[in-house]
């Protein structure tokens, strides 16, 4: 995946505020229970002699549940793998876009320039989500994590380890 | 009145009761149990391939984290007991 330098030293990993993926979890616990609700609308599709054929519909319905569970393990894993691992001198960013797509890419933090984070609507000021960007010196992407979780000690964490770097590299410079 | 709106509303070759004699449930009754167990042994195919992808995916990218060990036991047990049912209702169903 990727590896940290031995004079390295990791300082904390960031992942997305679980709200967004507790919210799909809920709407997979909402789509389970859709099928009842079905049978009562179109019960006139469904009538029947035969009491055999309500063992056919759990079979579908078992078959239905197999594939949300495995979808909301999926979304799991995206949740889980997609983050950010700050050190004492570089950020990672790991994003996973799906199962068999991810981007690793990293930024030194001497070259950072500008931490900004933006907080939009009620439900992420309430429960303190926000995006957080990051400018770096040249022509390097911008670094962004989306529905982070408390952005604004992100940004202080990142800012205080940036003015460390700093310091350490003058330090360097000074020395005879 | 209403009548005349079915027979207008309904294809000819379904003739006029063709909502009311429509039935899902023997439509499926008629299809042969084979058929079924077919659908089965694919979903436990593809089931078991996704099952491997996922585990793959958390061993080698997880930082052996504790939270990871525990969501594989518990989509594990998820998909086993799922399939399980499953098979059993194709089985009472059959029998």
């Amino acid at each position: 995946m990727f590896k940290i330098d031995e004079n390295e030293k990791l300082i904390k990993v960031y992942r997305k505020h679980p709200f967004y993926i507790t919210l799909e979890f809920v709407i997979l616990g909402i789509v389970a229970i859709l099928p009842f609700f079905f049978l009562s609308f179109f019960n006139f599709l469904l009538k029947t002699n035969s009491l055999k054929v309500v063992y056919l519909y759990m079979f579908f319905y078992f078959i239905f549940l197999a594939i949300l569970w495995a979808v909301a393990f999926v979304s799991w894993t995206n949740y889980y793998l997609d983050m950010w691992v700050l050190t004492d001198k570089r950020l990672i960013s790991v994003d996973q876009k799906g199962l068999f797509s991810r981007e690793i890419s990293s930024l030194r933090l001497d070259r950072i320039q500008d931490v900004k984070v933006e907080v939009h609507g009620f439900i992420d000021t309430f429960l303190h989500i926000g995006s957080v960007h990051i400018q770096t010196a040249g022509a390097e992407k911008e670094f962004v994590m989306h529905n982070a979780k408390s952005p604004n000690q992100i940004r202080e964490k990142i800012l205080y380890l940036h003015n460390n770097q700093i310091e350490a590299i003058k330090t360097v410079r000074l020395q005879p | 009145m209403q009548e005349n709106i079915m027979n207008i509303n309904t294809p000819e070759m379904f003739g006029s009761g063709f909502m009311i004699d429509f039935s899902l449930s023997d439509i499926l009754l008629s299809i042969p149990a084979e058929i079924w167990w077919i659908i089965f042994f694919v979903a436990i195919l593809l089931f078991g391939i996704l099952t491997i992808v996922l585990i793959y995916h958390w061993n080698k990218y997880s930082f052996h984290s504790p939270a990871i060990y525990i969501t594989q036991i518990i989509y594990i047990i998820g998909i086993i007991a799922v399939m399980v049912l499953a098979g059993s209702m194709l089985l009472i169903y059959n029998s």
